[in-house]
Parts: structure tokens; sequence; C-alpha cells
């Protein structure tokens, strides 16, 4: 997987090189590299544990209206900027359909 | 008519249920009445839930509504929760006036002896009885900063007449307050530090059998000049065993630790076979911020990371408070192969940790383990030098990861 453009199309995984540990009451991942640390809770942690395994966007937003019964277009608006975050923060890799 | 031995208790709802093992396991071997003092937060239910704690084992006893404490402003933060009742024991000789000697108990003992022994014990015109801290006697800084010696406030025998006539109180406010004031100053541990700083010579040093805990390790002992026949006969037949520290016994990781731990177990099962808990629940871990909390749980993380690239096999894990269940959380997570946890404290000799027998550091040498992760939050160098030491001692060439 390469580290591509964020689309509603691309495939998004978790980095392999960052850790990543299910504690009592939140998800601890911690950047190897950089020695970052983040903790998920709620909605986010739940895209964290869809994330481990490559999944499309288009797949990961359809879990999400599933699971939290919200429309479609607000699930894809919010899905699609925490993604962003977390490629910001290199925590991240994004493949599109045109990299395969 | 004899008269009763007064004990008290101070805590809050999340504390409940330890507060009625403590008095479940008092009255097991009382040879004379105990009345009991339990002063509460105000909790829809609490008054009322002790009140049939106490008929069940037929212990007599007062619920007294009372959080004087507040008003110092300062928090004790314990089992994920704020809770201000660990203060409230101070304020005991002005809320029970018409005493005159009491027993404080925190609400994580057992009472395994008479308790008529201990309120019979001379205090020779102190204001209070106590046990020496092991864990202080461990450590040098508080070595240095009680040089008299400090101790556990866990179990406090108090003259009461002499704790007013001396103003212990408005004394040990001030000292409380001084330490909010000033948090990273010498006077931690909430009103332990303070309690200790105002009676500095002033406390009447009791046995170790009254308030023991796992800190009395053969180290600490040497310092407290205790001998080694007391401390085993202690260690073997404690009259308070106090579960300070991470270790709860309500705990299922813990749950059967040490035969304490197991009785602790047995205590708690006849109180949930023959006392409504009218919705009460066990308290969580022993934890302090959440800053804490994640640490350990990061730094177990790097651990196990860097164990699985050395690629060495099999790991002991060196258990230290409660980064070992967070070290044992994340090797399963990780697919790390843990051959088991070490503990080097004749108390959790045979116990059970998790799913893992204790054993020794030796021990687990002499099985052929050469990988050890040091599973410490607060003194990891000093714990790898023991393992190291040992390890040179018995010849064997061992990988540490801290």
């Amino acid at each position: 997987m390469t580290r591509g453009l964020l689309t509603i199309d691309a495939i998004v995984q978790r980095d392999t090189e960052v850790l990543s540990t299910q504690a009592p009451d939140e998800t601890l991942a911690m950047d190897i590299a950089s020695g970052t640390c983040f903790a998920f809770t709620g909605p986010s942690a739940r895209i964290w544990a869809l994330i481990e395994t490559p999944i499309g966007v288009r797949q990961l937003v359809r879990r999400l209206v599933e699971e939290y019964e919200i429309e479609e277009a607000d699930c894809l608006d919010q899905t699609m900027a925490y993604l962003q975050k977390l490629l910001a923060e290199g925590i991240v890799v994004v493949a599109d359909f045109a990299a395969h | 008519m004899t008269e009763p031995v007064s004990v008290a208790l101070c805590f809050d709802r999340h504390l409940a249920l330890p507060a009625a093992t403590v008095i479940a396991s008092a009255m097991r071997s009382a040879s004379r009445p105990l009345h009991f003092y339990l002063v509460i937060d105000r909790a829809p239910g609490l008054a009322q839930f002790l009140r049939s704690v106490l008929a069940h084992f037929g212990a007599g006893g007062t619920v007294v509504e009372a959080t004087p404490e507040v008003a110092l402003g300062a928090e004790h933060r314990v089992y994920g929760t704020a809770s201000t009742a660990a203060y409230r024991r101070l304020y005991l000789a002005d809320l029970l006036p018409d005493l005159d000697r009491l027993i404080y108990l925190d609400s994580d003992v057992i009472v395994r002896h008479d308790l008529t022994e201990l309120w019979e014990q001379p205090l020779d015109g102190r204001p209070l009885g106590a046990v020496a801290h092991g864990w202080a006697a461990d450590s040098r800084t508080m070595l240095e900063r009680f040089p008299n010696g400090f101790f556990n406030s866990g179990m406090l025998l108090m003259d009461l007449v002499r704790w007013r006539n001396q103003g212990v109180l408005s004394r040990v406010e001030d000292a409380v307050r001084g330490a909010v004031a000033d948090p990273g100053g010498t006077l931690p541990f909430h009103e332990e530090g303070p309690l200790n700083a105002v009676l500095v010579d002033d406390w009447q040093s009791l046995s170790p059998s009254w308030n023991f805990t796992s800190y009395f390790t053969d180290s600490a002992a040497a310092t407290l000049r205790l001998s080694p026949e007391l401390l085993t006969a202690v260690r073997q037949d404690p009259g308070i065993m106090h579960f300070a520290g991470g270790y709860k016994p309500w705990l299922p990781d813990f749950a059967r630790l040490s035969h304490y731990h197991i009785e602790f177990g047995q205590l708690r099962a006849e109180l949930e076979q023959s006392v409504d808990l009218a919705g009460l629940v066990w308290p969580g871990r022993f934890i302090g911020s959440t800053a804490d909390r994640r640490h350990r749980r990061l730094r177990a993380m790097s651990l196990i990371d860097r164990a699985r690239r050395l690629n060495l096999g099999r790991w002991s894990v060196v258990a230290k408070g409660l980064m070992a269940v967070d070290v044992l959380a994340v090797a399963r997570e990780q697919g790390l192969d843990i051959a088991g946890v070490v503990i080097d404290n004749p108390l959790f000799r045979d116990g059970q940790f998790g799913d893992f027998a204790v054993q020794g550091l030796a021990e687990q040498i002499h099985l052929g383990c050469r990988g050890f992760l040091i599973a410490d939050f607060r003194t990891a160098p000093l714990t790898a030098a023991y393992v190291k030491e040992t390890a040179s001692s018995l010849g064997a060439d061992v990988h540490i990861l801290v």
C-alpha cells in the first residue's frame, strides 16, 4: 500500500509501525517512529478498529452508518475529515484503486 | 456489661462493599462486643445497606452521615473516582465527642485477630498508636524525609482525649492546606504525610501484626529492626491484613494472589450470599490519574514490542504494581509467549497473578527462563538491577527489558 490521496474510493489502513492496545476505557496507539501517542474512544475507537486491516472508505462508512444509525452523507463527511487528521498524523496509509 | 470496642471506618459509596467485608471479618474473632461507627457520604440506600450488614453479622453500629473534610479542599483520586473520604479520619475526635478511644480502619483490610488485644495496647501518653510503613522503610527518600519513622494511616489506635487536648486536628488541617497549596512539596500521600509530619515523634509504634501489608519485605523489616522470627510469624498470621497498594483482593486478577486474598474472597462470598447488596458494586482498579494509567499501558506496549523484535522465545514478567496487568494484557494482544509472573515477595509465594502462578526469580531462572520484562512503573531501574544481580549470582546470562 502506498501513501496516496484520500478519496471516497481509497483503501485505508493503519500504518503497521503504529502499535495499538485495547485498554479498559479506551484504545491507545503509539507511533514507534515518532513516539507520539494517541487515545481513541467512541466512534474514533471504532474507526481505528475497522482500519486495522485494509478497508475501502465506502465500506467503512457503510459499517458506521449501520452501527451508529446516522445519515450516510454526514457520516461520510465526518469520517473523511477524521481520516484526514489521522493521515496528517502519519498513522494511516492510503491507496486508491488506481494504485492496485 | 462489657464496654464495646469502638471501631470507625470512613468511606463513600464506592468502598461500601469492602467496608462491609471489614465488619464481617472483625466479627469472626471478636471476644467482646464491637461497635462500628460508619462515617459515610450521604448516598441513596447506603445507610440502610450498612445497617443490614451490621444486623446480619451481629455487630453494634452507628451510621454517621458527615463530610467535614470537604472544607479542606483536598481531593483523593483513587479507583477512578474523586473522593475526600480519606481525610475524614482526621475529624473522628470531633464527630464522636462522647468517645475516649477508637480504632480507625481503612476499608481495604480484613481483621483476623480479636480487636480487644489491639484496643488494650498502651499508648504511653501519646494521642496515636500506629504501625510503621514497610514501604517507607524501603525508600531512601522517605527515610531522609522522615528520619523518626513514618506510619501507615490505614489503622490508627486513637486516644481521642489527647487528640482533642493537643489540638491535633487543627495542626494537621494546616499541614493538609499547606500540602494542597504546594502539591509538589514535601508532604504527599493525602492525609498520611501531614499526620506523620505533625505527630513526628508523638505516635506509639505498634506491632506490624496490626497493620500488615505486602510492603513488609525482608529489607524493610531489617530497617525497622524487626527480627526475622517476628516477621515470619506475622507474615503467617497477622492480626489485620491491609491490602495496601494496587493488588486489591476484589479484583479478579488478584483474587488468588495470597491466602489472605483467598480469605477475603470467602468473606466476600458470605456477604454476597447473605445480604442484599442494594445495587452496590465492587470498586475497580486502584488507579491514579488518567495520565498514569495511559503511561503504564504505553510503556507496556513498548516493552512487548521490543521483546517481540528480540525473538527470544518465552519471557517472564517481573511484577511490581499494576503495570504487570498491562504488560500481560498487551502480551496477549500481540501474541508474546509469557512463561510466568515473578514476584519475590514471600507473601505471594504460591499465589496466582491473573492466569499465571507466581514464582520467585531464582526459580524462574532455574526453570530456564532467560528473558525478563520489568513491569514496574516507578522503580524499574532498581528492579532491573535486582534481576541482574540475582541472575549473575546464579551464573545465568539473561536479557532484561525495562
